[in-house]
């Protein structure tokens, strides 16, 4: 039992550690990859302190760090003193926590015996229950913070974050469900076993349910093309405006960690995992180059991820809030049903077991699915056309049809007319 | 399971018809169609489904019953509603209807504990949407928020009761459940936890039959909805009520050796009494018939306490679950006849609403409004129990049943207490009968005098056509109850009360 | 050395301390958030039971609901901020009986009750859901009667009848959430009520008199155009 708690105090250390350190510097990269896409330097001054080696901005990171944890914890004076402490430190609780039931793979010793899981809570057998179940309660620190500041813009902020997080947890939750259903199964390493046993990765196999899991976890994490609770332009700093010093530096910094939530997820349930073809092997116990080597692949895989999202923050523009909403329930939650129920008749009805052989099993469910994908999406496109027009307002020329069109579609009228 | 697909697939259609403005029309179609159709498999194929084979036998008379009941209801509300009142929300509130239907009729097929919550809260979901959607009442948010509000607490509660039984029995299916009960599991510990489960469901399905100390949200809801409303309010919650009692406290407590008849001896007398002698002073209608409404579960509670603690073992008309399904079945019947004689009636633009605006309704020169006159006299008269009306029966059912225990075997230690139940209930349908015979007064025997109202008036709707219907019903159930008690004894629970052993320790067993 | 104990303190500790906290005080918001710590706590309870699968789902359902019980809080106190809520001392005297009974009856219940089986140890979950999840989507019955019967739940039944018994309820719990949804648009739409004017004995107009032109104004509007001016 001392041994289980020391691993698992080890295991800890290394994912928070890991964790903060990860997020303090993908501010970094984030920065650089801005300044990548506007064509100019970003940051590449700071370096080592108190020297004037620059190391390409290395020490960016502990710069920013430094000023957050030295700066004044300011706490206005019309502020709801408990929750307003209370917010931030659960937003951070429940980014980390999500990490617990994350498989980094499994470690097999060279003497035989129990392989050791490389992941906090191994096999935790409601582990995609326990996903978005967390990720439900990222809302909490959100709506608290808002509302606590006591501030008109915080609380439309902490208003919209509300609206946004439980609109995309819906989709987010039935793209989860087709793997459930795909794997039989609500453990995290089932689903990556199932894809590394029969070397198709999901993303092939349910690419409808790749986009719909795409897009809400974009949602989920406040990413930019879906960034209103805090949009600067409208609402100051949105639910956090109110907050300084280290309180903000939780907010910010759990920010980052869904983003890499997201990224995680995205890779171990759609694109593999650890698994990469020819490299890593099939077996989930490994042994130590090998596990080292399928940890690396994950990160490798993490990141490229991490860089597509910051790629998109510097790519798209913001959505409305009626957009917002209306691609939830109107694009995404249909989304995701077609493809759940669609998965399920074909296993009822068509292949009971499209992972037994590998791709020569599984390529007629892959070829029906993206061709699902192109059929919905094409559909959707041609259905809503003027509602997903996103010229402004006063340029589109408001036919019949369009008016008709939105009446029907939409159940919160546009912003400009309800003003 | 064809009828109850039908339906679900109906209210489904009729949602959805709801989304779209050039169809929504056709709701009204499908909805009748829905029920109709239901009701024709159900005449054909009279086998009752089952997920797994349940060894109760009376399961299957049990579920037809209330099958035939919530079908026949669903056409008398479908009847009722009166179309172009609420034209904007009608396919919601027709969706809304036929689940509500659905719900009672999954209550009384219930094999799991599952299935029936959630066919009690089927019922209760769709009555919430109905309360808001009704523009007809006076006061329709006070009505939606309180039942809302009420209901929920008392689901939950009830859940919560629900949950213990589960962990007592070990198991959802309720056939397992009373062979876990009878087994002892209820009597685990010191059978607290069993008298826990006990309470709790009582008192949660206590709020959907209003029995007593659960009865207050009933008449303000009831005035402040419509007649429709109030009339599916009436009936539904407390027929699907009155069946999941049977199905838990019948089907599996009674075997478990608790003392549960205290508690049902002790609401039957309150809520009878409350019911009546509070209805006394009411001149509102739907506030009038709410405590009726609340007097004729205390009704019904007498012969469940009676069936609690005596059971015979070959068929008997005066025993005690059947009579409170015969008693059901009559009262379900006038209720709704009554209140949808009551829908039909317009004053000018205005629904009928107090006593007074029934004034001289027997004495009107049109022939629909004596028409109407007459079967709300007789539903009434049904209800106050006169012969030779189906609540003549039920009334004398409930009380021989209880009388009846107190002539069973004279080692059973409460006869004296089930002679003075029946007791307390003859007097309150003798208080009873003095509001009903109000109502048929005031329509019969009273001029109406009002000069600035205007006339009663008949509006033409297929309301009449129901209201026939059950008068008919409840004629015929009074000539000859003989069948109807033949059904509603094979309806009834075969589980053995054990109450005789563990209520006084001092009197040796029986049976 | 089993720290189980130490977790069980530690969680139980939050548990009550949170929900004596969301008891006593006034303010709605902090009350629910007590409530989410409360839950949060028993889901943290759950866990160390080794009952992954309810604690998970008490987290999703009981955790992750009472965010609409904060977000009916913050809209209600959005206006006024910081509102109270008054209770007289005979509320708090006829709550306080009643909970009190209830407590009652539950710690008696509780603590009569025979020992319970041995909870497991890290690691052997005591409910899993595995086969039982994917049963309760409906679909793929042989997969759910396939798996092992400690798999399906701790009440013997044999996990054919499992998969079979839940199509129904699955599917009712879908007719329950379509009819909440409908009764939750309509709820959304703000009631006009003409005859508010004319007093609740006044003429029954209300469906006729509304007319078809004017659009509802949602109260979600006021969260989209908070910044668009």
């Amino acid at each position: 039992m001392i041994v289980l708690c020391v691993t698992a105090l080890i295991k800890i250390f290394i994912i928070i550690g890991a964790l903060m350190t990860a997020a303090a510097y993908l501010v970094l990269v984030e920065r650089w990859v801005a300044a990548w896409v506007q064509d100019r330097l970003g940051p590449n001054r700071a370096g080592i302190p108190l020297t004037k080696i620059r190391l390409w901005g290395l020490g960016q990171p502990i710069a920013d760090g430094l000023k957050f944890i030295f700066k004044e914890e300011f706490v206005p004076g019309h502020v709801d003193k408990i929750l307003f402490t209370l917010a931030p430190i659960a937003t951070l609780a429940a980014a980390v926590l999500i990490y617990a039931v994350f498989p980094f793979g499994s470690l097999q010793w060279m003497a035989g015996g129990e392989p050791i899981p490389l992941g906090l809570v191994s096999g935790f057998s409601a582990g995609l229950v326990f996903i978005f179940a967390v990720n439900g309660v990222a809302v909490y620190g959100i709506i608290l913070g808002g509302w606590a500041s006591n501030n008109k813009y915080s609380l439309f902020g902490a208003l919209r974050g509300a609206a946004q997080l439980i609109a995309y947890e819906i989709p987010l939750s039935l793209a989860i469900l087709t793997l459930v259903l795909a794997a039989g199964s609500l453990r995290v390493e089932d689903v990556v076993a199932q894809q590394a046993e029969s070397g198709v990765w999901n993303v092939f196999l349910h690419p409808l349910a790749f986009v719909v899991f795409f897009v809400a976890a974009t949602a989920e994490a406040g990413r930019l093309p879906f960034d209103l609770p805090e949009t600067e332009q409208e609402l100051v700093g949105g639910y956090h405006t109110e907050y300084s010093g280290m309180r903000l530096m939780m907010y910010l910094v759990s920010e980052f960690l869904h983003m890499i939530t997201a990224s995680f997820l995205i890779v171990i349930l759609f694109f593999g995992g650890w698994h990469l073809w020819g490299l890593t092997g099939a077996e989930e116990a490994a042994t130590w180059p090998i596990a080292l080597l399928r940890v690396a692949v994950l990160l490798v895989k993490v990141l490229a991820v991490v860089f597509f999202f910051m790629l998109i923050r510097w790519s798209w523009p913001r959505f409305r809030f009626d957009q917002l909403m209306a691609l939830a329930w109107q694009v995404m939650v249909p989304w995701g049903l077609t493809q759940l129920v669609f998965l399920a008749l074909w296993l009822e009805f068509v292949e009971e077991d499209p992972w037994s052989r590998g791709w020569a099993s599984a390529w007629p469910l892959a070829a029906a699915n993206a061709a699902l994908l192109a059929a919905v999406w094409l559909l959707t496109a041609w259905v809503a056309q003027p509602y997903y027009d996103n010229r402004p307002r006063r340029l589109a020329l408001p036919t019949k049809a369009t008016v008709a069109s939105q009446r029907a579609i939409t159940a919160i009228p546009d912003a400009s007319q309800a003003n | 399971m064809i009828p109850e697909l039908v339906l679900g697939m109906g209210a489904v259609a009729c949602f959805c018809l709801g989304a779209f403005p050039t169809v929504r029309r056709a709701s009204q179609l499908v909805a009748w169609f829905a029920v109709l159709f239901a009701g024709a498999v159900v005449g054909v194929q009279t086998g009752w489904w089952h997920g797994h084979a349940v060894s109760e036998p009376w399961y299957a008379a049990f579920g037809n019953l209330f099958r035939w009941m919530g079908l026949g209801l669903g056409l008398v509300l479908l009847a009722s509603m009166r179309p172009g009142a609420s034209e904007r929300h009608e396919a919601e509130s027709l969706g809304c209807l036929l689940s509500a239907i659905l719900g009672l009729m999954l209550v009384g097929g219930a094999a799991d504990l599952i299935t029936l919550f959630l066919g009690l809260e089927l019922i209760s979901v769709a009555s919430y949407i109905l309360l808001y959607l009704d523009r007809d009442g006076p006061r329709p948010e006070e009505a939606a928020g309180k039942y809302f509000y009420l209901s929920i607490l008392s689901s939950a509660v009830f859940l919560y009761g629900l949950s213990y039984l589960y962990g007592l029995g070990g198991a959802l299916r309720l056939d397992r459940l009373t062979h876990a009960w009878a087994s002892g599991a209820g009597t685990l510990g010191d059978a607290s936890l069993g008298a826990m489960a006990a309470v709790l469901v009582l008192a949660g399905l206590a709020f959907k039959i209003t029995a007593v100390p659960f009865h207050f949200y009933a008449p303000d809801v009831y005035q402040g909805t419509s007649h429709v409303n109030a009339s599916l309010l009436s009936v539904l919650p407390k027929a699907a009520g009155m069946a999941a009692i049977i199905k838990l406290l019948l089907g599996i407590m009674v075997g478990g050796g608790l003392p549960l008849w205290q508690v049902t001896l002790a609401v039957a007398v309150l809520t009878v009494t409350v019911g009546n002698v509070i209805a006394l002073w009411q001149t509102h209608l739907r506030r009038l018939l709410a405590y009726s409404s609340i007097a004729h579960a205390g009704f019904m509670l007498i012969g469940l306490t009676a069936a609690m603690t005596y059971r015979r073992p070959h068929q008997h008309p005066w025993d005690g679950a059947g009579a409170l399904l015969f008693y059901l079945v009559a009262y379900v019947i006038a209720t709704a006849g009554a209140f949808a004689a009551l829908s039909v009636l317009r004053r000018g633009n205005r629904p009928v609403e107090r006593l007074d605006d029934l004034r001289g309704l027997a004495r009107s020169n049109a022939t629909a409004p004596r028409f109407i006159a007459w079967s709300l006299a007789a539903f009434m008269f049904s209800l106050a129990g006169i012969p030779p009306l189906a609540g003549f029966w039920g009334k004398l059912a409930v009380f021989f049943s209880a009388l009846d225990v107190g002539a069973s075997p004279s080692e059973n230690p409460l006869r004296s207490r089930l002679l003075w139940l029946a007791v307390i209930g003859a007097v309150n349908a003798a208080i009873g009968a003095a509001y009903y015979l109000r109502v048929v007064g005031a329509m019969f025997f009273t001029e109406d005098d009002a000069q600035d109202r205007q006339q009663a008036a008949v509006v033409a709707t297929p309301a009449v056509v129901a209201v026939f219907a059950c008068l008919v019903l409840t004629l015929a159930i009074g000539l000859s109850p003989g069948s109807w008690f033949q059904a509603a004894h094979s309806a009834s629970p075969t589980a053995v009360p054990t109450i005789v052993e563990v209520s006084l320790d001092t009197a040796p067993a029986t049976h | 050395m089993d720290f189980n104990w130490l977790f069980f303190w530690i969680l139980a500790a939050i548990t009550v301390t949170s929900a004596v906290a969301a008891v006593l005080t006034t303010h709605i918001v902090r009350m629910a958030f007590y409530l989410v710590v409360c839950l949060g706590a028993v889901a943290g309870l759950f866990f160390l039971a080794g009952a992954y699968f309810v604690g998970a789902m008490q987290l999703m359902i009981y955790v992750g609901g009472t965010v609409v019980l904060i977000g009916f809080g913050v809209m209600l106190t959005a206006r006024t901020p910081f509102v109270r809520m008054q209770t007289t001392p005979d509320q708090w005297l006829l709550a306080m009986v009643t909970a009190a009974t209830l407590g009652a009856m539950l710690l008696q219940a509780t603590l009569r009750y025979p020992k319970p089986i041995e909870p497991p140890g890290i690691g052997e979950p005591a409910v899993s859901p595995g086969r039982l999840g994917t049963a309760f989507l409906g679909l793929r019955l042989e997969a759910a009667s396939s798996g092992t019967s400690s798999q399906t739940g701790g009440d013997g039944e044999d996990a054919e009848s499992l998969g079979v018994a839940y199509l129904l309820p699955f599917e009712l719990v879908s007719v329950h959430l379509l009819a909440v949804l409908i009764g939750a648009a309509y709820l959304a739409r703000p009631r006009r009520r003409p005859d508010q004017e004319t007093g609740r004995e006044g003429e029954h107009a209300g469906a006729e008199r509304s007319g078809p032109g004017e659009e509802p104004r949602p109260a979600a509007v006021a969260i989209a155009s908070g910044g668009d001016s």
